[in-house]
């Protein structure tokens, strides 16, 4: 027999997924709250994931005293409970005036990390926390639509 | 003499072990000649990834280039990689200030190869103190053709106003090849 051929086609494992209900994190503050964006790797190896994650934390600050609220982001193992990869700011709530200012600030934070699976499927989870004192919190939330993830399997 | 002729693509440029995918070829017996074989393959790229690192800029002069220490990666083999740069900014002003920022981006050298991200940035004109912080990706694909460093580097400035505090925090960086 000849000429025959070899085509290999690359076909890694990829995958999307975005919040698609708005997480509240002010009643549970300051603790981390799953915010419902979940991910699942489904075969051992090696994975890249880029998550999206946008918060927004509105807030009087007095003018007698100031604010200092901050959300803060991380990926948990789904079924343990366990941290995986960084842990991110998301946005801040810091203001010291003598005059009352109630702002709201929104804000994009990237959470990219590379995961080995080694007993699949693993799934991850987006939890946040509102942190910090001072200042009279209106909402604490980290948003839907525009909170997302995504990964593919790089080896 | 019956024979089997196997045909490849032409060679690349990275000929060689150095490849990032390996071909798994289910060999017969030995003295064997199977009319089917069975070929298979799986990616294997290198990548890898480092951090968190900070660095206070402080009492660093503005728009003054530093590195963030302990944020850099060697890329070892031929080929283009992606890499992604994440970072956190801080930074506390007192009173009145125009463009107050931390900015972040890769650099190869004295050579910026990925955008001059701005972690964050705040004008304000009233008396007062006021603290920020934000995150945000850098990324590129570069080309690689011997061993090369790259490392994450940043700075902060101001236009007018006083920027009393500033550091990059929690900065990684990933990065795989995806071509060779």
């Amino acid at each position: 027999m000849t000429g025959t051929h070899a085509h290999l086609h690359q076909q890694p494992v990829s995958g999307e997924a975005t919040l698609t209900v708005t997480a509240d994190l002010a009643a549970g503050a300051p603790a981390y709250v799953p915010t419902g964006l979940t991910i699942t790797l489904p075969e051992p190896g090696r994975y890249q994931l880029h998550w999206n994650v946008l918060g927004q934390i509105c807030a009087v600050m007095p003018g007698t005293s100031g604010s200092n609220r901050w959300i803060q982001a991380r990926i948990v193992n789904d079924a343990t409970g366990a941290p995986i990869g960084p842990v991110r700011t998301v946005v801040q709530h810091q203001l010291s005036a003598s005059v009352q200012i109630q702002a709201c600030f929104d804000a994009t934070a990237p959470i990219d990390h590379q995961v080995t699976v080694t007993a699949a499927p693993l799934t991850l989870r987006l939890e946040a926390a509102l942190l910090g004192p001072g200042g009279t919190v209106q909402s604490g939330t980290v948003l839907a639509n525009h909170t997302a993830v995504t990964m593919h399997k790089i080896s | 003499m019956p024979r089997t002729v196997l045909d490849g693509i032409a060679p690349g440029t990275a000929v060689g072990d150095a490849r990032s995918v390996d071909i798994d070829v289910q060999a017969p017996a030995a003295g064997a000649c199977p009319s089917t074989w069975t070929i298979g393959a799986r990616l294997t790229p290198i990548y890898g990834q480092v951090g968190p690192n900070t660095v206070n800029l402080t009492s660093v002069p503005p728009a003054t280039i530093t590195q963030v220490p302990g944020a850099s990666v060697t890329l070892t083999e031929p080929g283009v990689y992606e890499l992604v740069g994440d970072a956190s900014g801080s930074q506390t002003v007192t009173g009145a200030v125009s463009n107050a920022q931390v900015r972040a981006s890769l650099f190869v050298g004295a050579s910026r190869i990925s955008p001059d991200t701005t972690l964050t940035l705040f004008s304000n004109n009233q008396t007062g103190v006021y603290a920020m912080a934000g995150s945000a990706t850098t990324r590129a694909l570069y080309t690689v053709t011997s061993p090369t460093t790259v490392d994450l580097r940043g700075y902060r400035n101001v236009t007018s106003g006083t920027q009393s505090s500033a550091a990059i925090g929690n900065a990684y960086i990933y990065w795989k090849k995806v071509s060779d």
